[in-house]
């Protein structure tokens, strides 16, 4: 359930069927996560409206089928009844034998899936999905090394597929192998290179690696990140921290050190302007802040 | 330029059927080309090779975003001694259509479901319907189209405007073509315009394009300098007060 989020009951909302079906196709093409709202929707128009959905039942089946998945193990009989149906329509579908393959995921059954899948592999090389899952059954079992190598040989071939550098960058932090989240994230840069977020968390790791130059770089890369975004309050801090960490280096010219405190400085100015047009913002909010930014600026 | 007055009969009974004939026959070869159509197998060193060239167009697009280092290594990766554009790629011998049967078969289904379609039937309208101008086409042709387009009427003095059915049936055939896009979505495979290019230009298929491509690939990336678009960012922001600050503020307005 996401925070802030009324639990309204879908069906309370929607009861014409052309708003429950809009509201299934929207779902599915937004691919959002609110599992029991789909179970209880969807659920309810196989049901009720299963010669309406017409040829869309069976897409509506696979978008319950994951979705009951998740409230597993209550929604279990669920879940065997639409892999049932679709196996009947479909047989011998990879789709399908994807959904079995979650369902022993949810079961824990960890062999029986990873065989699974190493089947569908076989059978299919060129089909991403039985890759990733056994990426995520390797997190599950908390095997980062397996998780690592598995990734890296899925993305030697696949290596346009910005998930799961997205994902090799996440598990490499968490190894604090931060040389080699830097390279993944070069990787995003180079598909997505106006994406704000991913300048912010290339400064971020630049700055954890540390040293002059990675603080330099990272201080740019915040500048873009702000430039993209100029809301992106993090990336502000970041040019805070950075420019200040610089300009207390002894190795740097006057100049630099100039420059390096003016920034510091500016962002600083930055953030409490920030703070302060907010609307939610109370005036001990805005003290609080004052008194952040004087502790971390190295004076 | 004489008005002519054309029997109504002729609107009724060739007009018309001449337009319905051409839609249901491009209807009949969608659907005949989808039924016949054989599975395309990809195998696995082709998505590796389509993704490792889209790695490098993005290198080339993008890489003035990250930084010179990662730039460099990323190129040695691509076009160094042992780089991966520099590959041999076996050529596949299986280019000539005469002796690859999928791609014959390919061929032939190609042939069969439009150009034998297209020539029978046109050959029947121009028998059936023959001896008469079927209608007037709006602009003024030269004699010379006369030939052409009035096959079955011997009139000398005839305007070359005047139309005989086998070229209204000419003019159904491409003009359809927005029609077919309504009835079956964009793509498909009644359009015949794009059938006749792709066949004019004969291109043998994926394995020979993959080999030129790297080459050309290669070529582009050696010729590609780094120019880091972060360079004078942060005196972009002190000094020269570039959109920044005005970006910011049009951010400030819009959130009070």
């Amino acid at each position: 359930m996401l925070r802030g989020v009324d639990p309204v009951h879908p069906l309370d909302e929607h009861k014409t069927w052309p708003e429950i079906r809009n509201k299934l196709r929207q779902w599915r093409k937004e691919n959002v996560r609110c599992s029991d709202k789909i179970v209880e929707l969807g659920e309810y128009a196989l049901r009720h409206y299963s010669a309406n959905l017409g040829r869309e039942k069976w897409a509506v089946f696979e978008q319950v089928c994951v979705a009951a998945l998740d409230l597993c193990p209550a929604k279990m009989k669920l879940v065997n009844l639409c892999i049932q149906q679709l196996s009947e329509q479909f047989p011998s579908s990879l789709r399908v034998s994807m959904l079995e393959g979650l369902k022993f995921e949810h079961l824990k059954k960890w062999d029986e899936a990873l065989e699974m899948y190493d089947g569908m592999i076989e059978y299919e090389p060129t089909f991403p999905a039985p890759y990733k899952r056994k990426v995520a059954i390797f997190k599950a079992q908390d095997k980062l090394v397996d998780a690592v190598n598995e990734l890296n040989r899925y993305l030697s071939t696949f290596s346009c597929d910005y998930e799961s550098w997205m994902e090799l960058s996440d598990i490499y932090i968490n190894q604090q192998n931060y040389n080699k989240a830097q390279f993944c994230l070069e990787e995003l840069l180079l598909q997505y290179p106006h994406n704000h977020l991913y300048h912010q968390k290339y400064a971020d790791i630049l700055f954890t690696i540390g040293g002059k130059e990675n603080l330099e770089l990272s201080c740019k890369y915040y500048c873009k990140a702000v430039e993209l975004n100029p809301n992106n309050v993090r990336a502000l801090f970041g040019i805070q921290l950075a420019s200040s960490s610089l300009s207390t280096i002894g190795k740097l010219s006057s100049k630099s050190k100039l420059d390096n405190q003016s920034l510091a400085a500016w962002a600083s100015n930055m953030i409490e302007d920030h703070y302060k047009s907010h609307k939610g913002t109370t005036k001990n909010l805005i003290i609080e802040v004052a008194s952040v930014l004087d502790k971390l600026s190295i004076k | 330029m004489t008005e002519l007055l054309l029997d109504p009969n002729i609107r009724l009974y060739v007009f018309i059927p001449i337009v319905l004939i051409c839609l249901f026959m491009g209807l009949i070869r969608h659907y005949v080309t989808i039924l016949l159509e054989s599975d395309k197998k990809t195998d696995l060193t082709q998505v590796a090779d389509t993704n490792i060239l889209r790695r490098a167009r993005l290198l080339r697009e993008n890489g003035n975003y990250i930084p010179r280092d990662a730039f460099m290594m990323r190129r040695h990766y691509f076009n160094g001694p042992n780089g991966v554009l520099k590959e041999e790629k076996t050529s596949v011998a299986a280019a000539n259509p005469m002796t690859d049967p999928s791609m014959m078969a390919d061929m032939m289904k190609g042939n069969l479901t439009n150009m034998i379609p297209m020539v029978v039937i046109g050959g029947w309208i121009n028998w059936t319907f023959s001896g008469f101008v079927t209608t007037k086409v709006p602009f003024a042709l030269t004699l010379r189209f006369k030939d052409m387009l009035q096959r079955g009427v011997q009139l000398t003095t005839l305007d070359a405007s005047w139309v005989s059915s086998a070229s209204w049936y000419f003019i159904n055939v491409f003009g359809l073509r927005s029609i077919y896009s309504l009835f079956l979505g964009p793509d498909n495979e009644a359009d015949q315009s794009m059938m006749m290019a792709t066949q004019m230009t004969a291109s043998p298929g994926a394995p020979p394009d993959m080999k030129k491509a790297f080459k050309e690939e290669w070529e582009a990336l050696e010729v590609r300098n780094h120019r880091w678009s972060l360079e004078n960012i942060t005196d972009n922001i002190l000094y020269k007060n570039t959109s920044l600050d005005s970006s910011y503020q049009i951010a400030s307005k819009s959130r009070t």
